[in-house]
């Protein structure tokens, strides 16, 4: 009898643990949103027109970057992607309205594309469109026979014999010098015409990070009719939108970006408009705020709410874990409330409010995963970022709350980050760098988070 | 009451030590550290005077009273004592369960001589001091706790500080990585448990009086006791009842005579006297012991030790990165085989170690960078010796030169530790990303704590890390955090810097 009682009861324990980790720790993983108390109304979705195809597409788009593992359910390990919950999740979202899923080949460890495509061919192809991508991580998958097979692996993955939606994955990164590499001179640009010309693809887009000439030169082409966009993905939040308009932030200056592709009536699909789950976990005070404007809403709300309010947006992408995150969104977006004028001038001073806490612009996407020397990179930020929110940054060893912060300090990066994965063992060698669609100097975040768990390690109370 | 007070100040004192041993915050060993520097052969060891006089003044005043209350293996026998109880009937157990026995001096003396002989050829450094240890009852029950209770401890803690750091509560230290179990002692610890238990099990403290050298020597003392158990014979109506409560077999109850240098005043023959007959006092007259009748109870011991495997080397390329998340693989770093063992500051040199450690696996148990583990040389057999596949003596801690009871360790100031040399970093330039394959790293030179490795262009251009071995103090967190080993493309489990132990420690 016993032994029944004791598996059951280590299962409640690690159940409970992840509830409670969801509620508080948790809340600085991809995504993590807490639920609000505003009843959700099935069948009120907002929709938008693409005015090239006229697909009505709902305003939440289904990020497929970070879906469930079976880890996740059991207490391991295992990244192995949670088929069961994969269907639960894609088959709420279908019946709550939501049509738009955006995968790539290199999403979850590239199991991603295969686990939507299974949940999907579970329904009629026409209930819902799918966006997928031609990636660009290794030069070794530049080639154009090395694109067309990644673009056949991604028809056969998805179950599909057409794409919705086709982006060139991440331009900007590594420049023009890039571009050029990896799209235009090897014919791959060429080829995506023709497949878009044959029917297999529906829509011609890119995604975009890092360098703006990229950009710029991507929408002259467009203009000089080179090659006709149908959509433009780019990166928007409240915090993007609202930053500094000087040259140097002109990267990710979201108002610039979304201007020039609505002055060309460019459809816009949004990601990164809960910067990775960052502006769902804000500063105390922030909290406040956003509570006392809106008590039954969630934080998160107000992240979806800006990014879905600009008319030329198609949808807006979320990479929904959990159920709870998808019920929010719905509920954000059942139907949308735009944000007021006066809602965005207090998004702008949310903006200032959370910038001057100098967290590190990490959005847990994993791109910089792995590393090769075995780091657990967006762990390691994310603890860092995490003890800034919660002001447990110990530094003054007479504090009388310093024994307890650099505890709670170096038991949570312990608890956080294996300690072969901690910062400590980060050799420089930058072979992350160039993938982080935040342009954050890893190597550099790294070596100065280091330097601060040793000055804490060595300085006791 | 005499024996309450008795069971009650064991309690404490066993969970104490034990707590030394398994509580890896350092608070059990900020308040009761001091505990196992009051244990016999650490003590002599030491030469802590101090100890020594007290444990000497003890005896002559209390009796072996060491072995009742201080001693963790002697309490340890009282539970499996109690433990065979409670496996007894009930109809069985009424008249007690012990007999008188004589003393078998061959035996006992045997024993004593054996382990002054080791002792001394530990002193003399003919042989490590270990071989004493184990002989000695402090140090196997530290081996036992040190092998068994502190992993078990030490996963029950992290499991259950796992769950509250779960749910944001930091309320429970995670325990660090410990290097404490290693088969060879685990076997031998073992071995010595059971003979323990055995020997506890048929007859209460026999280990006490036949093997355990302290035993002996205390017993040498606790004949000339002042306070002493004593028959009043004109109380006593010889029913015999004191002799068979007696775990030490000591009571002769047809003579009416005691063996006061097998008695571990106990009290037990006091409480279960009906008449009253037996006083904790002072005794006029000594009476000699009963005649030797020896017989043969201890078995032999048989050591297994494990060979090193060497690992191939071979380098091969990282996958190409083609999809995002997920970790690339850890390996388990291995030490280099056949270089010199480092040891801890604190421990002079290699000879003072080996010469005074009688291998009880405290500073073992106590590192929290799980740097030190038992060595399974025979030269320095179970003493600790520094591995830094898991971590790196840091320079801001001295918990093994704190804690040390046998003075193998000498204290050391903080302040000091980072000054000294106990090895030098040696460089594999044909192993090293950098110098071999001019990958960018140098994470050699940027986590050394005492600015002693620079990377230099070498012959073929690479930078290349060198050692000031003037500064260098081998502290062994360049070998640490050598990716070399670990993670990246070089398929061998060895760093390319690592560091080898100088014979004697020295400031610098």
């Amino acid at each position: 009898m016993k032994k029944d009682i004791n598996p059951s009861r280590r299962r409640f324990l690690r159940n409970l643990g992840i509830v409670t980790a969801g509620a508080s720790v948790g809340a600085c993983k991809p995504g993590a949103t807490t639920d609000s108390d505003k009843p959700l109304q099935d069948g009120k979705m907002t929709y938008r027109t693409n005015p090239n195809t006229g697909d009505t597409v709902s305003i939440l788009g289904y990020g497929c970057m970070r879906f469930p593992t079976l880890g996740m359910a059991n207490g391991s390990d295992d990244q192995t992607l949670d088929q069961e919950a994969i269907n639960k999740l894609v088959d709420r979202a279908l019946e709550a309205g939501v049509n738009y899923f955006d995968t790539s080949p290199a999403y979850c460890q590239g199991q991603s594309e295969k686990a939507i495509g299974t949940a999907l061919a579970r329904h009629p192809r026409d209930k819902y469109y799918i966006a997928t991508k031609l990636s660009n991580f290794a030069p070794q998958t530049w080639p154009r026979e090395k694109s067309i097979e990644m673009f056949e692996n991604s028809l056969q993955y998805l179950q599909t014999d057409y794409v919705d939606y086709l982006l060139l994955h991440a331009i900007g990164g590594g420049g023009m010098n890039n571009l050029h590499q990896r799209y235009l001179d090897n014919g791959v640009l060429d080829y995506l015409k023709e497949k878009r010309k044959e029917g297999t693809i529906r829509n011609l887009g890119f995604s975009f990070h890092g360098d703006i000439e990229v950009f710029d030169n991507c929408l002259a082409m467009h203009d000089k009719g080179e090659v006709f966009w149908d959509f433009v993905q780019i990166q928007l939040n409240y915090m993007d939108w609202n930053g500094e308009k000087d040259e140097a932030h002109r990267n990710v200056d979201a108002e610039y970006l979304y201007n020039e592709l609505a002055r060309r009536d460019n459809p816009v699909v949004i990601m990164e408009p809960l910067l990775g789950g960052r502006l769902a976990n804000v500063p105390v005070a922030v909290v406040e705020q956003m509570k006392s404007r809106r008590p039954d809403e969630s934080i998160a709300s107000w992240a979806f709410r800006f990014a879905g309010t600009p008319d030329k947006i198609l949808t807006v992408l979320s990479g929904m874990t959990y159920m709870d995150h998808l019920n929010d969104n719905l509920r954000t977006y059942s139907p949308l409330e735009p944000i007021s004028e006066e809602e965005n001038m207090f998004l702008k001073n949310v903006a200032d409010e959370i910038r001057s806490n100098n967290t590190i612009p990490c959005n847990y996407c994993n791109y910089c995963m792995p590393c090769p020397y075995g780091l657990d990179i967006p762990a390691i930020l994310t603890h860092y970022n995490r003890c800034i929110i919660d002001r447990n940054m110990p530094s003054d060893a007479t504090d009388p709350d310093y024994a307890k912060q650099r505890k709670a300090w170096l038991y949570g990066y312990d608890h956080s980050v294996p300690k072969l994965r901690q910062a400590d063992r980060c050799i420089q060698c930058g072979t992350c760098n160039p993938h982080c669609p935040q342009s954050i100097d890893i190597p550099a975040e790294l070596h100065r988070i280091n330097e601060y768990v040793e000055k804490l390690k060595q300085t006791k109370a | 009451m005499l024996r309450t007070i008795r069971i009650i100040l064991a309690v404490i004192a066993f969970i104490a030590i034990t707590a030394v041993f398994v509580d890896f915050t350092g608070t059990a060993a900020d308040r009761f550290g001091f505990l196992p520097k009051y244990q016999l052969v650490p003590a002599l060891l030491a030469v802590n005077t101090l100890a020594i006089i007290i444990l000497v003044a003890l005896t002559l005043v209390f009796g072996r009273v060491y072995c009742s209350v201080l001693c963790p293996l002697g309490v340890f026998q009282d539970i499996v004592n109690r433990i065979r109880l409670a496996f007894t009937p009930k109809r069985k157990r009424k008249p007690g369960v012990f007999r008188y026995s004589t003393e078998r001096k061959a035996l006992r003396y045997g024993f004593l001589a054996t382990f002054a002989i080791l002792f001394i050829a530990g002193l003399l450094a003919l042989l490590p001091q270990s071989f004493a240890g184990l002989l000695d009852p402090y140090s196997i029950f530290g081996r036992g706790v040190g092998q068994f209770a502190v992993p078990v401890w030490r996963s029950g803690v992290s499991a259950v500080a796992e769950t509250a750091a779960d749910s944001g509560t930091y309320l429970i230290d995670g325990a660090p990585a410990s290097a404490a179990f290693v088969w060879g002692v685990a076997i031998v610890a073992a071995i010595q448990l059971i003979i323990v238990i055995l020997i506890a099990w048929r007859s209460g403290r026999g280990y006490c009086n036949t093997v355990c050298p302290v035993g002996s020597i205390l017993g040498l003392l606790s004949r000339f006791s002042l306070l002493k158990p004593v028959i009043n014979l004109d109380k006593c109506n010889s029913c015999g009842s004191c002799g068979r409560h007696c775990k030490a077999s000591c009571i002769n109850t047809k003579e009416h005579k005691i063996d006061y240098s097998r008695c571990v005043v106990c009290m037990d023959c006091i409480n279960n006297c009906t008449q009253g007959a037996i006083s904790y006092s002072i005794r006029r007259k000594s009476h000699p012991a009963a005649t030797e009748q020896a017989k043969p109870e201890a078995g032999r011991r048989n050591f297994v030790v494990g060979a090193a495997i060497a690992a191939g080397a071979g380098v091969a390329m990282a996958a190409d990165k083609t999809t995002d998340g997920g970790f690339a693989p850890l390996k388990a770093k291995k030490r280099h085989a056949g270089i010199t063992g480092t040891v801890p500051a604190g421990a002079i040199s290699l000879e003072h170690l080996r010469r005074h450690c009688t291998a009880c696996q405290l500073c073992i148990s106590a590192c929290p960078s799980g740097v030190l583990k038992p060595s399974m040389e025979l030269s320095t057999f179970m003493q600790p010796v520094m591995n830094f596949t898991k971590g790196y003596c840091r320079p801001e801690c001295t918990t093994c030169a704190d804690i040390c009871p046998a003075g193998a360790f000498h204290p050391i100031a903080k302040e000091e530790k980072a000054a000294i040399k106990i090895g030098t970093a040696k460089v594999d330039p044909n192993m090293c990303i950098s110098a071999a394959y001019g990958q960018k790293c140098g994470t050699c030179e940027r986590s050394c704590p005492t600015k002693a490795i620079h990377m230099v262009q070498g012959e073929n251009g690479n930078m290349r890390p060198v050692v000031d071995e003037s500064r260098c103090i081998g502290c062994g967190s360049c070998e640490y955090h050598c990716p070399v080993g670990t993670a990246g493309q070089i398929t061998d489990n060895e760093a390319a810097i690592y560091v080898e132990g100088i014979d004697k420690h020295r400031t610098i």
